[in-house]
């Protein structure tokens, strides 16, 4: 089997499995007779997952219809070059970035998390043949902070979470 | 009439008035194209600012704000392919590919001037037929609605730029998500595994950025630090004159954009409906009416122009029943009323006699904002393009602060942020599974409209289906969709084996 | 006998309220307001809820000079909102902006196990009085006697508007156990979309704020039925109360000010001392008149007394509410 149909298997996999998933919660629905509030989401349910078992069987089917360029290579990566090169720890870092940040709005605040967050991504997207210019980043990144929290907070009433700085501002 | 609005352009073309406007614009332009922050927000943030104003500055800060912000959205939605408001969502299928193709001024040029003709064009609408198409939205039941939901939720299989399965899955996905909270109609919870922050389920706005933002900044990571730098930059303002685009270029589209119009203008009208669903639907059927249907999708102005028609063609309609029935077309003139309400006016049917003065000023105030925001955007056209100046790991994080901001101002819950991170994980894996976003957005629009009304209508008819085939506005939207379906699963099934791939690809 | 059913308090206590003192000094001089202070509103900004509570912030920030932010957390049926401020730290500087439709009706309805006592109640800061019945032309009702006949003889024939599990849902609930009539309910969804169903005919009648109506009253495509007011509501024009017509049935929405369990009872106090401070400027009375309402004020101790006779008033109608329909 290629890489592809393995591909195309392991989507189909994650469908059925999230279309199950929602099946066996839809079943725990309250009801009563006739069209209730579990009605909808048991008929989704069933139309999920018959499309996921449809996605699995044209995954299995796909090696006979070999001639056939692979129906539905994602189009996003069909369309790009095959020579850009992927990089998982990029995308780790940048989603523990995005996490971290999430998870300190509250507690740390937005002004200080705000600075921290872009400083780090900045740094983590810096592209390979660029130097990283870290006082220019941390420029930016303090004086988008403080605008943006500013902007809200004086013209629009929009109180972010101040955090650690609660006392101060 | 003429004399009211004589007066009315009195009103607005005080120094006072025009600065408000032009401010109003120009903020509704920014709150636009900002992804994250929407019309709603713009003038939900504005309105405690008209409380200290007379009626018509106030409401003509509002109506500039609205017009600005509606077509603001095409900006991101063209130069970084991550729509800026819901009503965008449709001008990046094509926006983004010219772009990529280095004729991202034309689209942007494209986009605005039928952003501004389709704005236009509702205006007059709306000053000349109003009272008459306004009382066709009170033939609207929840049995029409039902069949309208479920007629553009069949459109979706169009939408499936690469596996009919896929682009279903995504979309009865976005119906399976929208399902979380309380159910509608009885006050049951759904899927909320006793987190009461989901009682009133996700918001539209934090699927979008998650969907479109942040799964952007995830694929920057992904390849940004390698690719060739520049790409991006290969827009010229060199050799471009006035919008980029040629007087042959626009009469073709005029067809299309009169289609889009009528479209934008119709579910604009319908209230609880608007241009988050109007852009999209009015794309599927410039797409299928198309000669060239096939390049849709791939960098053909008329998906730009289809879809900003049509949402800018939402103003006027949602405008409508405001102002000659007192409803509220959308989320946008719901926040509106109450800035009508807080200077003591009531609109209704006795608007246009009570407060004629007054009415003409707001139309008045929408013609002038609208040929601010053309103005505007017409000049801006040469700022926006230096956006892409910006190295986009300077940009693009900056964007995600910003709806980080924005899902946070919903309702001041730093759930609604944690939700954009869900999306955009979700929002991802769809793009690393060739799965679509477009259909999982209309899903999720349309799923709660199609149950809701599901539940509405049943009730009314005291349960029975019969009512949903018998009504003739939902009789005839249920035999379209079915049409729909049938001809879709002939197309598919008519040709030799061979070719039925090629069939399920488009 | 004559049946007898008062939703509230209210009209008991009016005379209270404005027997009420002026003497409202700052007893214990509690340093609050500090920072910003955040109310948090059950309701979409632009409607009724939403007015009240911006009307009160504005006053607030000139009698304290500190800003009162308003913020809406519409949604979940007031559900979101609530959770909100009830997880917010306790220091004074959050606040609920609620009405009884989410402190008592969701308890009722079982969406929340939480009732008002969740909260400290501050003070009830207005009460709205702009609501009345209407019914279409299309039903042919013309008066809530003719109302109650039509729907005795003919059991479910008078359609009903209202969002299940709503406020205006337990308004027709009292309406049909009080006149022992029988409605069709129907979720006909929000105010706006309620109007709608009326003027095209597919709903007859419901409970609705006089200003989203009054147009169609007066041009002839709807009638009012009746207010639901102890006394008339001068700024509702004619309309007749409920009890001019025999039906002895008062029903009120009071914004209710409530801050997290736990606040230092000195600032739920001050805040109460605040809003009635408010409550005596004659330009908040002329605000006020813009959505139909007089100025109404409850300090703490009688605003718990009247959610309390509410949420008993309510609870008789659990199983309805409760029974998914």
């Amino acid at each position: 089997m290629n890489t592809l149909n393995k591909k195309e298997l392991i989507i189909g996999i994650a469908m059925l499995g999230a279309s199950l998933t929602y099946l066996v919660l839809a079943q725990q629905l309250p009801g009563h007779d006739g069209v209730d509030a579990a009605t909808v989401p048991k008929l989704l349910a069933g139309f999920l997952s018959l499309l996921g078992v449809m996605q699995l069987v044209s995954a299995f089917a796909k090696p006979k219809a070999a001639a056939e360029p692979a129906a539905s290579p994602a189009p996003a990566e069909a369309e790009e070059p095959t020579v850009e090169i992927v990089e998982p720890k990029t995308v780790i870092k940048t989603l523990g970035l995005i996490l971290g940040y999430m998870a300190l709005l509250g507690p740390v605040g937005f002004p200080i998390m705000t600075v921290v967050y872009l400083y780090l991504q900045f740094l983590v997207l810096t592209p390979v043949n660029q130097k990283a210019r870290h006082l220019t980043y941390l420029l930016i990144a303090v004086i988008c902070s403080a605008l943006i929290f500013l902007l809200f907070r004086e013209a629009f009433d929009l109180l972010l979470p101040a955090g650690l700085l609660n006392n101060f501002i | 009439m003429l004399e009211l609005l004589q007066q009315g352009f009195g009103a607005v073309f005080s120094l006072n008035i025009m600065m408000l406007m032009a401010v109003g614009v120009a903020m509704g332009i920014v709150f636009g194209a900002v992804p994250g922050l929407s019309a709603t927000m713009a003038v939900a943030l504005c309105l405690p600012l008209t409380f200290t104003m007379g009626p018509q500055a106030g409401l003509s800060l509002l109506v500039a704000l609205f017009i600005g912000a509606t077509s603001g959205g095409l900006i991101s939605a063209i130069l970084l392919k991550i729509p800026g408001t819901p009503s965008s969502i449709a001008t990046v299928f094509d926006g983004g590919p010219l772009m990529e193709q280095g004729q991202g001024v034309k689209a942007l040029g494209v986009g605005i001037v039928f952003s501004f003709l389709g704005t236009i064009f509702s205006i007059v609408a709306l000053m000349f037929i109003a009272p008459q198409l306004a009382k066709v939205a009170l033939s609207f039941g929840p049995h029409e609605y039902f069949a309208i939901a479920v007629f553009s939720l069949t459109l979706i299989a169009t939408l499936s730029a690469g596996s009919m399965v896929k682009g279903l899955f995504a979309g009865a996905l976005g119906i399976a998500v929208s399902t979380v909270g309380i159910a509608p109609v009885e006050a049951v919870r759904r899927f909320t595994f006793g987190v009461s922050e989901l009682n009133g389920g996700f918001s539209m706005l934090t699927v979008m950025i998650g969907m479109f933002a942040v799964a952007e900044i995830i694929k920057l990571a992904e390849t940004g630090r390698h690719a060739v730098q520049g790409k991006a930059k290969s827009v010229s303002m060199k050799n471009i004159k006035g919008f980029g685009f040629s007087l042959k270029e626009f009469r073709e589209q005029l067809p299309n954009a009169g289609r889009s119009g009528l479209i934008g203008l119709g579910i604009g009208i319908l209230p609880g409906i608007g241009a988050g669903t109007s852009n999209l639907v009015s794309y599927i059927i410039a797409k299928k009416r198309a000669k060239d249907g096939h390049t849709y999708g791939k960098g053909n102005i008329g998906g730009v122009v289809a879809s900003e028609t049509a949402n800018n063609a939402g103003i006027g309609g949602a405008m409508m029943p405001l102002m000659t029935l007192g409803i509220p077309g959308d989320t946008v003139t719901a926040i509106m009323l109450g800035g009508f309400l807080i200077h003591g006016i009531q609109p209704g049917p006795l608007l246009f006699i009570s407060q004629g003065p007054l009415v003409y000023t707001i139309f008045a105030a929408l013609i002038v904002a609208t040929c601010m925001m053309l103005f505007m955007e017409f000049y801006g056209l040469r700022l926006f393009i230096k956006l892409l100046d910006v190295p986009k790991h300077i940009l693009l994080p900056i964007i995600l602060v910003l709806c980080v901001v924005g899902a946070f101002g919903l309702s001041s819950r730093l759930f609604d942020v944690w939700s954009i991170l869900l999306f955009g994980l979700l929002g991802y894996a769809f793009v690393k599974a060739g799965m679509p976003a477009a259909p999982f957005i209309i899903g999720f629009i349309l799923g709660p409209m199609a149950e809701t009304n599901l539940r509405r209508g049943l009730m009314l008819s005291d349960g029975s289906f019969a009512e949903f085939f018998t009504n003739p506005i939902a009789g005839t939207f249920l035999g379209l969709a079915l049409v729909f379906v049938l001809w879709q699963v002939f197309s598919a099934l008519r040709p030799k084996p061979s070719a039925i791939n090629e069939i399920l690809r488009t | 006998m004559k049946k007898t059913f008062r939703a509230s308090l209210l009209s008991a206590l009016v005379g209270m309220g404005v027997l009420a003192t002026h003497s409202a000094t700052f007893a214990d001089e509690v340093k609050w307001p500090t920072r910003p202070v955040q109310v948090v509103v059950i309701a979409n900004p632009g409607g009724d809820t939403d007015f009240n509570a911006r009307m009160m912030a504005k006053y607030f920030n000139e009698i304290t000079g500190k800003t009162m932010v308003v913020t809406n957390v519409a949604g979940g049926g007031g559900t979101l909102a609530a959770e909100q401020v009830k997880g917010a730290a306790p220091d004074g500087n959050t606040i609920l902006f609620t009405h009884p439709g989410q402190l008592i009706v969701n308890e009722v309805a079982g969406l929340t196990e939480d009732s008002y006592e969740t909260f400290d109640v501050s003070c009830i800061a207005g009460v709205d009085k702009s609501t009345v019945f209407v019914a279409s032309k299309q039903s042919g009702v013309t008066s809530m006697k003719d109302l109650v006949d039509k729907s005795k003889a003919n059991p479910g024939s008078i359609t009903y508007g209202t969002e299940m599990g709503s406020f205006s849902h337990l308004q027709g609930l009292m309406l049909e156990k009080l006149t022992g009539a029988k409605l069709k309910m129907v979720d006909g969804g929000t105010v706006s979309d309620r109007v709608v169903g009326m003027l095209g005919g597919r709903l007859d009648m419901g409970a609705i704020t006089y200003g989203s109506v009054q147009d169609y009253v007066q041009g002839g495509q709807m009638v009012a039925l009746g207010q639901p007011n102890a006394e008339r509501n001068a700024m509702l024009g004619e309309v007749p109360t409920l009890k001019e017509q025999g039906l002895d049935i008062t029903m009120d929405k009071p914004y209710v000010v409530a801050f997290p369990k736990g606040t230092d009872p000195a600032i739920v106090k001050k805040m109460s001392d605040i809003m009635q401070q408010i409550t005596e400027q004659p330009a908040y009375a002329e605000d006020l008149k813009k959505f139909k309402q007089p100025v109404a004020f409850f300090a703490t101790e009688d605003a718990k007394q009247i959610l309390a006779k509410t949420r008993e008033d309510f609870m008789q109608f659990k199983d309805e509410l409760r029974k998914a329909k």
